[in-house]
């Protein structure tokens, strides 16, 4: 399969070419005007369900990079689109892949592969998200949070509260198992970073992910009365994990993935909340 | 030069606090103290720990606090005791009390403690011991350098304090060799009660250390708005103040890594303080300021809160400092964390409520 070309809007151009360089095999940067195999769609613009609505046309995969919250938000219907274009995404077999701050990085997969079931069953899980990048909102923040806990295996079922204040934000629910789910989120210059710890009366697990732009991995652990294991570190972030699943989905033609109707979950969980 | 004055202590309680805090760090500094009565309503108790320091025991508190050896007292005993020996100490116009935290149950308790001492004209210094972390306040001076403080500030937009302990028996046994250890009933966690009063109890017994240290950062709260009970002695509180979120975990678990940190946000720069175990003899806190794209790294200092806060009880008792946190700045202390203590008794009571809402 040749490299797929990818249409990447000149804002985004700082941030794609690094990663799309990394693999030159896989993808290249269309020319400009050219249109491109894979489009990618700003979800830091506010209006980025219409515009991954309207891409779903005519390539054959898009990368919604780092959604936001605000506008989809704004009335309840706004979920409903997500979730029709989750289900279109999968009837033409056009896979949207959601590159989401903190959840995609492969040490959260590796996590969920090797302490998902214990994490699934805990007694209490928290979520801390410290936000570097302040043109993120309180809101943003917290769908990364929600993203980041579904991906470590503990899906939040229900947010009772969120409250959102100038460079900080707090929510509690219970986990999809019950658990009770506390989440705070900073947005802070002085760098980030996010941790899930879920726990229970004999053990404890957490993966902790650096900021996207720190070249560290996630450590991801899990402690109890024998000790502690930590897991293999894997040297690469989640925006590069994120490309090579949607190289991966075209290659195999199944053109299926979770990503949105995932996110339409969160967002929809985050709208009863606030 | 002559030799430095040495205090002579009185200690009232010989439980393990005194057995693994306070006798080691006190030998430490046997040129400025010495101590010279230990009482406890246990005869053997006092004479066998009272023995280890070449001191001499008593069951009488009265008897302690007139013994002319007795210049300082240290206060060891359950919190319930604190307030009448404190003005007891006061009365007898020792020249200083070292009253462990917390240092009064009630707001009214910790108004008669302020009285007593400002009448006795008494210095009480209480061992919050991280307020004296050498860690701590090298960092928290370069923060307030930093952000401000008052009303100029940059606004702290979150702090995160969170204490992960193993019981106590497991650092005790580090710092001495531990006699008649107390034991403790096994709790009904069945009880939505009980579990409210350990709740308040686990404030007041180990949230408590970080607390004046979060109401330095953020002067006032509103409310605990969520508790979560963590068996099998632990909680992990959210707290409202104004336009800061606060998160309080405090856990004694067996099985978790321990961990003891405080962290806080302004929107351009971060404080983490890595405190050291409770029990540990073993150096400062680890602090780091840091803004985008830079760190400031504070300590390990050689000495930890406890020899801090014995050195300024004996810079105040000796006339050489004033008091760094006056009686009201304790009360006020006390005041903030009797809000948490009850309002995480109230919210752990509103979680098994089936209205959701506190009895």
């Amino acid at each position: 399969m040749n490299a797929l070309t990818v249409d990447v809007p000149p804002d985004l151009t700082a941030d794609l070419v690094p990663v799309l360089a990394s693999l030159p095999d896989d993808f290249r940067v269309s020319a400009d005007g050219e249109g491109g195999d894979v489009l990618v769609v700003d979800g830091r613009l506010a209006d980025w369900p219409a515009r991954l609505e309207r891409s779903l046309e005519d390539v054959r995969g898009v990368l919604l990079l780092d959604p936001g919250a605000p506008e989809v938000l704004a009335a309840d219907g706004d979920v409903d689109v997500l979730r029709d274009l989750a289900s279109r995404s999968a009837a033409t077999a056009v896979p949207v892949v959601v590159d989401r701050r903190w959840s995609g990085a492969p040490g959260v997969a590796g996590f969920a592969r090797e302490f998902g079931t214990s994490t699934a069953s805990a007694s209490s899980v928290s979520v801390l998200v410290v936000e570097a990048d302040l043109s993120r909102s309180c809101e943003d923040a917290a769908v990364d949070a929600l993203g980041l806990a579904r991906a470590a295996g503990a899906a939040a079922g229900r947010l009772s509260r969120f409250h959102g204040r100038r460079g900080s934000w707090s929510a509690q629910g219970t986990t999809v198992q019950g658990a009770p789910l506390h989440l705070m989120g900073v947005l802070s210059a002085a760098g980030g970073g996010a941790t899930v710890t879920a726990s229970s009366a004999s053990w404890q697990t957490a993966v902790s992910v650096p900021h996207p732009h720190s070249a560290a991995p996630a450590v991801a652990r899990r402690t109890d009365e024998a000790g502690e294991r930590l897991l293999p570190t894997e040297f690469e972030g989640a925006s590069r994990a994120a490309w090579r699943r949607l190289r991966a989905l075209l290659r195999d033609g199944a053109g299926r993935a979770a990503d949105l109707s995932e996110l339409a979950e969160d967002l929809a969980l985050l709208r009863g909340a606030v | 030069m002559s030799a430095p004055e040495r205090l002579g202590v009185g200690i009232l309680g010989a439980g393990p606090v005194t057995q693994a805090i306070h006798l080691p760090t006190l030998a430490r500094l046997a040129d400025r103290f010495r101590v010279a009565v230990v009482m406890d309503v246990d005869a053997a108790l006092a004479e066998r720990v009272a023995s280890r320091a070449g001191a001499r025991s008593t069951t009488d508190q009265d008897a302690l606090l007139a013994d002319p050896e007795v210049d300082v007292v240290l206060i060891c005993s359950p919190p319930q005791f604190h307030a009448s020996q404190v003005e007891a100490a006061c009365a007898a116009g020792v020249r200083a009390v070292l009253c462990e935290k917390p240092f009064a149950t009630s707001q009214e308790e910790a108004e008669r403690i302020a009285r007593a001492a400002a009448d006795g004209d008494v210095p009480l210094v209480v061992g919050a011991m991280h307020a004296f972390d050498p860690g701590w306040l090298a960092a928290k001076a370069a923060w307030d350098e930093t952000v401000g403080t008052g009303g100029g500030a940059e606004p702290v937009v979150a702090v995160r304090s969170s204490i992960v302990l193993p019981p106590n028996p497991r650092f005790e046994d580090r710092a001495t060799q531990v006699v008649a250890r107390p034991s403790h009933p096994s709790p009904d966690l069945d009880d939505p009660r009980v579990v409210a009063a350990l709740a308040r109890n686990l404030v007041l017994g180990l949230t408590v250390h970080d607390l004046p240290l979060v109401r330095s950062l953020v002067p006032r709260l509103d409310a605990v708005v969520h508790a979560a009970w963590l068996p099998p002695f632990g909680a992990h509180l959210s707290v409202e103040a104004p336009g800061t979120a606060v998160e309080l975990l405090a856990v004694m678990h067996q099985q978790w890594r321990p961990e003891w940190t405080l962290q806080a946000w302004t929107q351009s720069h971060a404080l983490e303080v890595a405190f050291t175990p409770s029990y540990v003899h073993a150096g400062s806190a680890t602090a780091a300021v840091r803004a985008a794209g830079r760190t400031h790294v504070f300590g390990p200092f050689e000495d930890n809160g406890y020899v801090g806060e014995w050195h300024h009880l004996y810079e105040v008792a000796t006339g050489r400092a004033e008091l760094c946190y006056d009686a009201a700045s304790v009360v006020a202390d006390l005041t903030y964390t009797l809000a948490v203590a009850d309002g995480a008794a109230g919210a752990v009571l509103a979680a098994a409520s089936p209205t959701g809402r506190a009895a």
